[in-house]
């Protein structure tokens, strides 16, 4: 029983980044905006993130510094592809090599001691065990036992859900992801509210960046983010472009990457290269069986709008 | 040559910004920006020997740039090719051991065909399940991506293994079929002149045959092709096939020529580079010869450049960005400028001349 609820409590710590990624493509995404380069971005964010914390000495303002470097990146993405109208998914190739370079470039220059490919290990956010829930037998350890921003992406979770859902906001983001020539016609400013959407996604795989170097580790890796960029991409799809469906979709994966880390820790005699392809395979497997059931995607995802 | 001048001119706009960007990045970042462009140049141009090796490093991006323009070419984001790449690696390796017995004239073509299949076959699932079932192929090729990275990784450690080496490695392929050097005092293998024969095909596939007009259709105005009696989700699948067939055959090139074994990083990246040199090219076949002479270039050049000013490698990548997000801009701002006339738009296939 322990275990089991150890690997749920693991499955709820892999999930997160792809929550707050997958969150805030949703909101892009539904606004019509397919941001491919969520894998660079995201990178960005972790190197920030790390760097952040390194100068300052607070994992608080390197956050900042995450959120700040990783809207910046997103904002080159957004006029070319809003202003610009060039093609999404070639400029979304771009920012992921544009991510996973210019990190590369840092990290080396001013983070690179005597050959080692690590840097030096920063403050990270440190567990927090919220009083009273985290008592709860079994539920406590899985769901109130963990850093900062796993219980940040739940309340965003809820806050995006209340937005899209309630709020004039929210049908505004929606039409101009529907229908952008209506929308206009309504008065509602399509690019603008386009490119909030976009930099918002921006600023989420910030977040989700700085947790894969300052939360879940104390350190930035070369390519550190393996491919989460896409799989959170996956689980929009999976969460049916609806932000709450965003928290079941992210466990499938984060569960897949509990259990990848959990078959490594108990020595299981099957080579780990083979393991590590689970998450990937699941991705795979999942959004091909959601798609196999018809998922409406946002009718001008991908279209970029020209105002008459 | 007016054509070719008109359509040259954006393409090499780009890469004279990114290299103008470029050095100021390197100087106001306190690199020697002089002695690092210069130690690049000289690690293609100091003699005979580096020029071949540097056409030994466009080769792949050659194969890989061709699959990848080819399939934005039929509006398919193959993103994938440096997973077919690695298959098609992994393939023709496995050919090249297990049928040792067969003499070179017929070892080599085995190597190819068996490289290429892998590499379709790996390029295959992604476009069915796109066909099918509409799944994003930018997520599945990506995915596809990182388990032929992880397959290979088993393959050099276990099955595979030469247990005489000490890093993870497949034994070396039978001697005859590796490609001989062309070129004395060279490596130079047969890949890179292989591959501008197979960039003429693609072209003359794409412009001169039905397939390929069709393929293009869909790239244009998928609704207006599907009126127009073109089957949407063959012309998927066909696209990815072909596409992953060429990046495969890349890979074959690679250990048949340059490696002649298969190891874990065998791509550095091919794929994502290749990306860069379609568009720089504007996915014109003949264009993408020379876009992968001149990554060829860069990547020959930039061990030379950390090691000259101790910049990391990837500071090649940057160059891509400036080139892809250019170009990207430059071709759409002149699409729409055409637009009111129709004349050059979507409607441009329609024209009598091309459907006969």
């Amino acid at each position: 029983m322990d275990q089991f609820a150890s690997f749920l409590a693991s499955t709820v710590r892999m999930s997160t980044p792809l929550i707050i990624a997958g969150v805030g493509l949703v909101v892009a995404e539904r606004a019509g905006i397919m941001n491919i380069g969520a894998e660079g971005i995201m990178l960005i964010g972790a190197f920030a993130a790390y760097a952040g914390t390194f100068f300052t000495g607070s994992y608080w303002l390197g956050l900042l510094v995450a959120i700040a470097a990783s809207t910046l990146t997103t904002l080159i993405f957004a006029v070319s592809a809003i202003t610009f109208r060039a093609q999404q998914a070639v400029l979304g190739a771009a920012m992921n090599i544009f991510g996973s370079g210019l990190t590369s470039v840092l990290f080396r220059k001013y983070f690179f001691y005597s050959g080692s490919t690590s840097g030096v290990v920063v403050h990270s956010f440190p567990t927090i065990e919220l009083p009273l829930l985290s008592k709860i037998p079994f539920l406590g350890v899985i769901l109130f036992k963990h850093n900062v921003i796993v219980f940040l992406a739940f309340i965003l979770t809820m806050l995006m859900w209340f937005v899209m859902k309630r709020t004039f906001l929210g049908i505004k983001i929606i039409s101009v992801g529907e229908h952008p020539r209506a929308a206009d016609s309504l008065g509602i400013n399509v690019i603008l509210v386009r490119y909030l959407s976009t930099l918002f996604s921006g600023a989420m795989l910030g977040i989700a960046g700085a947790y894969l170097s300052t939360a879940q580790s104390n350190n930035f890796g070369v390519d550190m983010t393996s491919g989460r960029g896409f799989i959170a991409l996956a689980v929009v799809i999976l969460a049916k472009w609806q932000p709450l469906g965003v928290l079941a979709g992210a466990m499938i994966f984060g569960a897949a990457t509990a259990l990848q880390i959990a078959l490594q820790n108990t020595g299981i005699d099957v080579p780990a290269n083979l393991i590590m392809m689970i998450p990937y395979i699941v991705t795979v497997i999942a959004v091909l069986s959601v798609s196999k059931r018809q998922v409406i995607a946002p009718s001008a995802k991908g279209v970029p709008y020209e105002k008459n | 040559m007016k054509g070719l001048l008109k359509s040259a001119w954006k393409p090499a706009l780009a890469v004279a910004m990114a290299a103008g960007l470029c050095w100021l990045l390197l100087a106001f970042s306190g690199y020697d920006a002089g002695l690092g462009f210069t130690s690049l140049y000289e690690a293609t141009f100091k003699n005979l020997r580096m020029f071949g090796n540097m056409l030994n490093k466009a080769c792949p991006l050659l194969f890989c740039g061709l699959a990848v323009g080819f399939s934005f070419r039929g509006n398919v984001f193959n993103l994938g090719a440096d997973g077919q790449f690695l298959m098609g690696a992994v393939a023709a390796t496995w050919v090249g051991i297990a049928l040792s017995s067969l003499p070179g004239f017929l070892l080599i073509p085995a190597i190819m065909i068996a490289g290429a299949l892998g590499g379709a076959l790996w390029g295959l699932c992604p476009g069915y399940f796109k066909a099918r079932y509409q799944v994003p192929e930018v997520i599945t090729t990506i995915m596809f991506n990182h388990i032929a990275l992880q397959f290979v990784a088993y393959l050099v450690r276990y099955p595979l293994k030469d247990t005489t080496q000490i890093n993870p490695q497949s034994a070396p392929i039978a001697a005859q079929g590796q490609l001989g050097y062309m070129l004395e005092g060279t490596k130079l293998h047969a890949g890179f002149l292989a591959g501008c024969i197979i960039a003429l095909l693609i072209f003359f596939l794409l412009f001169k045959t039905y397939l390929g007009f069709e393929i293009r259709s869909v790239g244009y105005n998928r609704v207006a092709a599907k009126f127009g009696g073109v089957n949407i989700s063959r012309m998927t699948v066909a696209t990815m096939l072909i596409s992953g067939a060429l990046a495969g055959l890349g890979g074959a090139f690679e250990i048949a020529g340059s490696s002649h074994y298969l190891y874990e990083v065998i791509s550095s990246g091919y794929g994502y580079t290749a990306i860069a040199v379609a568009i720089l090219a504007m996915n014109n076949p003949i264009g993408i010869v020379f876009s992968a002479l001149l990554f060829g270039f860069l990547n020959a050049g930039t061990t030379a450049m950390q090691r000259a000013i101790n910049v990391s490698a990837s500071f090649v990548d940057l160059f891509q960005v400036i080139i892809i997000i250019f170009v990207a801009i430059a071709t759409v701002a002149t699409k729409y400028k055409s637009r009111p006339t129709l004349k050059k738009s979507g409607l441009k296939f329609l024209s009598k001349k091309e459907v006969a």
